[in-house]
């Protein structure tokens, strides 16, 4: 460190307060030159200001030196990290009974819907198959796809995958994807929660109820079918058109993308939500037409749907409650999260 | 320190290798031995020690998976806790507590609402004194917020620091610097003339302070 060439020899230069208040962390850190902490300390013993700002400086550097000492401790966290990496590393479908997967998008949302035992008959619906879901839910039609009847959907062999909007491959890839992956349970305190990943739920239960059809030809499997509502057939267009191995839905944010992404973050998230919420609530309605043994399920089962996609990490909880008169139950579900 | 990790970087390297010759319990090793301070960088940045405990066992799954891609040569504790930050970074940002992040003349910020139910701990920790710097950490911006807490909770030197969150030295000087003025600023406005009183520069308060 050269000498303060500024100053009279054996004097230190004088320091405007400028000069002091640029080096006040160095000096309250005593990192500074013992040549410059001599002038900025001949500065402070006459200049009332720049004195009170080191104080303040002082304060501020004693609060956060000593803060760590205030951290509460952190416990060992093993035994948490290792039952989430078995949830994770086990199939979904292990998580027990009927799994019965809800994702809902709007904020404090209380939808009540009607479900017989024939749900699946077009007899229930009262209008075009497609608002049923949204309606029966209480979605958003403009973020929920329309949903194809399950009668329609089984029609043809490929139906059901179309129901879901994604083709066989597709629904391969995903599985396999990174993206699902990375949509983990989360635990949440208190509650009684199940570890569920409401996407991955909804389609390995889907695989386990249908399989793949018979006559699964991945090079002949025709498309699915153009989806008209806006976000979903957004989200699931790059799916469509990817013939890749990677990202059948990725909606992805790599790192070298992230800021431009970030910035488009809420339509993102919007579709991402939209797919997944779409996916759990056939898984829903899949699970009550196969399943009516099953039902009631009135055990209060309340999720974190937590949407982990490379930074963007939302919950979602839902309480769900099942009430049983006659023919009919009535199905509460309370989403209570930020809405994405 | 700096002596300390040497020798425990090549300590690191070896269970890294370890573990991926499938070795679990050099994982298990390293997890003990870090998680308090990928917990700790979580919790400065998070500032919720729930929340806290929650993402250090993300970020190890999320090391557990990706170790593959360590670049041996590296230090196991640089990468880990680059992505600590970036994870305590993300949540920060797309966490809905965003909602009750008091604004700065919020005036419920000194006189806090009651704690949680059911989490003593929680109370005990919201005691104005230990509270205080978390308290103004959470106000400042998350830019500066993570290399507070790589400084001053991790104790990391500048350099450290720039290894960690990837730039230059200088650019870490910089940033420390700035993140320091908001806190400074924060503080104050958070505490006011309190922040000082009592206090004078004086010589022997400088000479206290020489090292």
């Amino acid at each position: 460190m050269p000498r303060n060439t500024r100053g009279n020899a054996g004097m230190p230069a004088a320091l405007t307060c400028a000069d002091v208040r640029a080096r006040e962390w160095d000096f309250v850190e005593g990192t500074l030159p013992i040549s410059e902490r001599a002038a900025v300390q001949t500065h402070l013993d006459t200049c009332e200001s720049c004195r009170k700002a080191m104080t303040l400086c002082r304060s501020a550097e004693d609060a956060l030196l000593s803060a760590s000492a205030h951290i509460p401790a952190a416990g060992d966290l093993r035994a948490g990290f290792y039952a989430r990496l078995a949830a994770q590393q086990r199939p979904a479908r292990r998580y027990g009974r009927p799994m019965i997967a809800f994702s809902a998008l709007a904020a404090g949302v209380l939808a009540v819907a009607l479900i017989r035992p024939a749900f699946h008959t077009n007899a229930v619906s009262p209008g075009p198959p497609g608002e049923t879901a949204g309606r029966s839910f209480g979605f958003s039609p403009s973020v929920l796809a329309p949903t194809p009847s399950l009668d329609e959907a089984a029609a043809t062999p490929h139906a059901f995958n179309h129901a879901f909007g994604l083709t066989e491959a597709q629904l391969d890839r995903l599985l396999a994807s990174e993206d699902v992956k990375a949509i983990t349970p989360r635990q949440h305190r208190k509650t009684f929660h199940r570890p569920v990943s409401a996407a991955v739920v909804a389609m390995v239960d889907r695989r386990a109820m249908f399989g793949r059809p018979a006559d699964y030809n991945r090079s002949k499997e025709p498309a699915a079918p153009a989806l008209k509502s806006a976000n979903r057939a957004d989200a699931l267009d790059s799916a469509k058109r990817d013939t890749g191995p990677a990202k059948p839905i990725t909606l992805a944010m790599g790192k070298e993308t992230f800021a431009k992404d970030r910035a488009a973050g809420p339509d993102l998230r919007t579709e991402k939500t939209a797919l997944i919420a779409s996916l759990a609530d056939r898984a829903l309605k899949a699970q009550f037409q196969d399943n009516a043994s099953a039902m009631p399920m009135d055990d209060g089962v309340s999720f974190d749907v937590v949407d982990q996609v490379r930074g963007f990490s939302n919950t979602t909880r839902i309480a769900s409650d099942v009430e049983v008169q006659g023919e009919d139950r009535t199905v509460h579900i309370e989403a209570d999260g930020n809405g994405y | 320190m700096n002596g300390e990790r040497t020798v425990t970087t090549d300590d690191d390297s070896r269970l890294v290798a370890r573990f991926l010759q499938g070795d679990a319990s050099a994982f298990d090793a390293l997890f003990l031995k870090y998680q308090d301070y990928v917990y700790n960088i979580l919790y400065g940045i998070i500032g919720s020690a729930e929340e806290a405990r929650d993402l250090t066992q993300d970020v190890f799954l999320q090391v557990y998976k990706s170790l593959g891609g360590f670049r041996q040569g590296a230090r196991f504790a640089t990468w880990l806790y680059r992505i600590a930050v970036n994870r305590g970074v993300d949540a920060a940002r797309g966490s809905r507590r965003w909602r009750f992040l008091p604004l700065l003349d919020d005036p419920t910020v000194l006189g806090r609402a009651a704690p949680p139910e059911g989490e003593p701990e929680y109370a005990f920790e919201r005691s104005m004194e230990k509270e205080a710097v978390q308290t103004v950490l959470m106000r400042c911006p998350v830019a500066g917020r993570d290399i507070l807490v790589l400084r001053y909770y991790q104790g990391l030197s500048v350099e450290e620091i720039a290894e960690t969150v990837g730039c230059t030295v200088a650019a870490a000087k910089v940033r420390l610097h700035r993140a320091r003025q908001t806190f400074k600023e924060n503080y104050i406005a958070t505490y006011g003339v309190d922040a000082s009183e009592g206090r004078q520069i004086g010589t022997a308060d400088a000479a206290k302070h020489t090292r």
